[in-house]
């Protein structure tokens, strides 16, 4: 591949070539190289909490299955049988008992292990039958009920890989004693744009937002939104971490009057107390929004708009190829707030973000708009900006006491082309 | 679920047949406030999709909106001014086709459980793709001296996943 040794970043310019976000044989790379080494996030544990429950997912382009078996573990089972490659399971979720293959009748326990291909005794005598189980991901873990996989079976675990990015994500997900739940099956959408723009988006792209979503940062319902716009910069900041992860935290200024946190139900707040350090539970405190990824696919935003209540939406940004991707979308309360908080953050996560999003609909025609218009070759000889990067890449915020890199102000480019720097450098190694 | 005992007559029925014609005519010459004005003050409007479950399985569906009037309002007022959307900027080129009309007598006097069948046909600028979405309505209308207004909508798309994108035109 020509950008193979050089890369698609050029790190003294900003620059990312455009073939990144167009290419179907980047597409292939990325599988090779990112999606199929890396922690994929594939679905949450409230999703599957009795045994033998399950959801459909993919894991780089492999579709999985996601069960919990008989010993209350999650496992991650290639769907598709041992011996001729159909699906065990043609729908997106269900409850089983085992997975029969519809096409022979091999059959399958839910952990995988193979029970009867329904002809063993036209087998060798000699035939291991213990090692002709559905294909387990070697590494399955949970960050307070996130699971993730890998296929690499020499990974890092879970906790190395997320890092310090992990401290957010507590302050998240692990906030109350029962943790946190989703609240509705995933919003699926299939959108014409790379992945990875999904993935800058929220790492840091506070650039967009005034203007992809003048709409609800106009309309009066709106408000709060507009409001931080205009405030944006002085007192938010990006949070850089290892592996390329980050996010960035708006309204969140030593000092600031507290005005944030009457938007939890008060009802929680000593549970945050409870689960979360003084820091964390003073971030809590300021907030406005914080908007983050998890490289290379998975990203949150907890935000307050509209009515005020905080929904936590989870999104996951799975490439199709080098064009389209397909996006899910979870709403996501604590266990512990009572139904009506609960349909009420639900309603608002859906109002906001989601399938019918009004802030979702204008990123989606806009990022199908520029992976259309770069897929060509005079524009793919002008390569992206990241330049408002550069001036402070050298110059993280010396002040800040929490994990990770700070860097202000919070409308640079910097979050996202950390991103992109940690892309080129997976995507130019070779070993395998 | 309706009553289906209780099927309206002929009269009502052909003035409940021609509310969602009205309806869709206006939402296809994107006049969108007027068509905001038929829904009461306490209307909840509804759009689902599906969670493919094996048939053994009762259907599985999910809201994918759930708004009431100001959070209506405000999606509304997003896509009615030029300069506040980009996904209705330039305009999707909508048809909507209504039909298999159904209609019920409701819970009291003046009002209605009506059920329509509706396709939405949606062409984006520069997308060489069209879009199809395909859903069963289910209304609750309430009759006054201005004819039907809406007091509840609810869509059942049948999609798990929408192939075209997100969703900007009401339904």
């Amino acid at each position: 591949m020509e950008n193979n040794a050089t890369g698609w970043v050029d790190s003294e310019r900003g620059l990312v070539s455009r073939d990144a976000f167009i290419s179907d044989e980047v597409y292939r790379l990325e599988m090779e190289r990112i999606f199929n080494r890396s922690w994929i996030y594939l679905a949450h544990e409230t999703e599957i909490p009795n045994i033998g429950d399950y959801v459909v997912r993919t894991l780089g382009n492999a579709p999985v299955i996601v069960v919990r078996d008989t010993a209350d573990s999650v496992k991650v089972l290639l769907n598709s049988c041992r011996h001729r490659g159909a699906k065990l399971c043609r729908g997106d979720a269900g409850n089983t008992k085992n997975f029969v293959c519809p096409f022979h009748g091999w059959a399958y326990e839910i952990d995988g292990a193979l029970r009867t291909t329904g002809f063993d005794h036209h087998f060798r005598e000699d035939t291991d039958f213990g090692s002709m189980g559905l294909v387990p991901a070697p590494n399955v873990e949970s960050f307070h009920g996130l699971i993730f996989a890998n296929w690499d079976k020499n990974a890092i675990t879970l906790r190395d890989y997320l890092g310090d990015i992990g401290w957010y994500l507590e302050t998240f997900f692990n906030r109350t004693p029962g943790g946190m739940e989703v609240l509705a099956p995933p919003h699926r959408w299939r959108t014409k744009a790379n992945w990875k723009i999904g993935s800058l988006n929220f790492i840091g792209d506070s650039q967009h937002s005034p203007t992809t979503h003048i709409g609800p940062s106009t309309l009066d319902s709106a408000r709060t939104i507009r409001d931080g716009f205009r405030k944006h910069g002085q007192d938010s900041f990006h949070v850089v971490t290892d592996e390329g992860h980050g996010c960035t935290l708006t309204y969140l200024t030593p000092g600031m009057p507290e005005k944030n946190y009457h938007t939890h139900p008060d009802a929680l707040k000593p549970l945050y107390e409870k689960s979360l350090n003084t820091d964390q539970v003073s971030m809590l405190h300021h907030l406005r929004v914080c908007v983050g990824t998890i490289f290379p696919n998975l990203s949150f935003i907890e935000s307050q708009v509209g009515a005020g209540e905080k929904a936590v939406s989870v999104r996951l940004w799975h490439p199709v190829s080098g064009t389209e991707m397909e996006v899910l979308s979870w709403v996501f309360a604590e266990k512990e707030a009572d139904q009506d908080y609960k349909d009420r953050v639900l309603r608002n996560g859906f109002h906001n973000f989601g399938a019918v999003g009004v802030f979702e609909q204008d990123d989606m025609e806009l990022w199908a708009s520029a992976t259309s218009a770069s897929s060509n070759p005079i524009a793919q000889q002008y390569p992206y900006s990241f330049q408002t990067a550069l001036p402070y890449l050298d110059s993280p915020a010396e002040d800040h006491k929490w994990p990770g890199r700070a860097h202000r102000p919070a409308d640079t480019e910097v979050a996202q082309f950390w991103f992109m720097q940690r892309w080129d450098a997976l995507m130019r190694t070779n070993e395998s | 679920m309706a009553d289906t005992t209780s099927s309206v007559d002929t009269e009502d029925y052909i003035a409940i047949q021609r509310f969602p014609y009205a309806e869709a005519a206006l939402l296809d010459r994107r006049a969108f406030q007027e068509w905001f004005a038929l829904f009461t003050d306490d209307i909840r409007y509804v759009v689902t999709t599906q969670v493919a479950r094996p048939a053994q399985d009762p259907t599985s569906q999910f809201a994918i909106i759930d708004e009431d009037h100001n959070a209506l309002k405000m999606r509304v007022d997003q896509i009615s001014d030029p300069n506040l959307t980009h996904a209705e900027n330039p305009p999707t080129m909508t048809r909507r086709l209504v039909s298999n009309v159904e209609a019920y007598y409701g819970e009291r006097n003046g009002v209605f459980e009506a059920q329509s069948n509706i396709l939405l046909y949606a062409s984006r600028p520069g997308e060489p793709e069209t879009a199809l979405h395909a859903g069963e309505r289910q209304d609750t209308l309430i009759r006054d001296s201005n004819g039907f207004r809406i007091d509840k909508r609810t869509v059942n798309l049948a999609q798990a996943v929408l192939t075209s994108g997100t969703l900007s035109q009401l339904l």
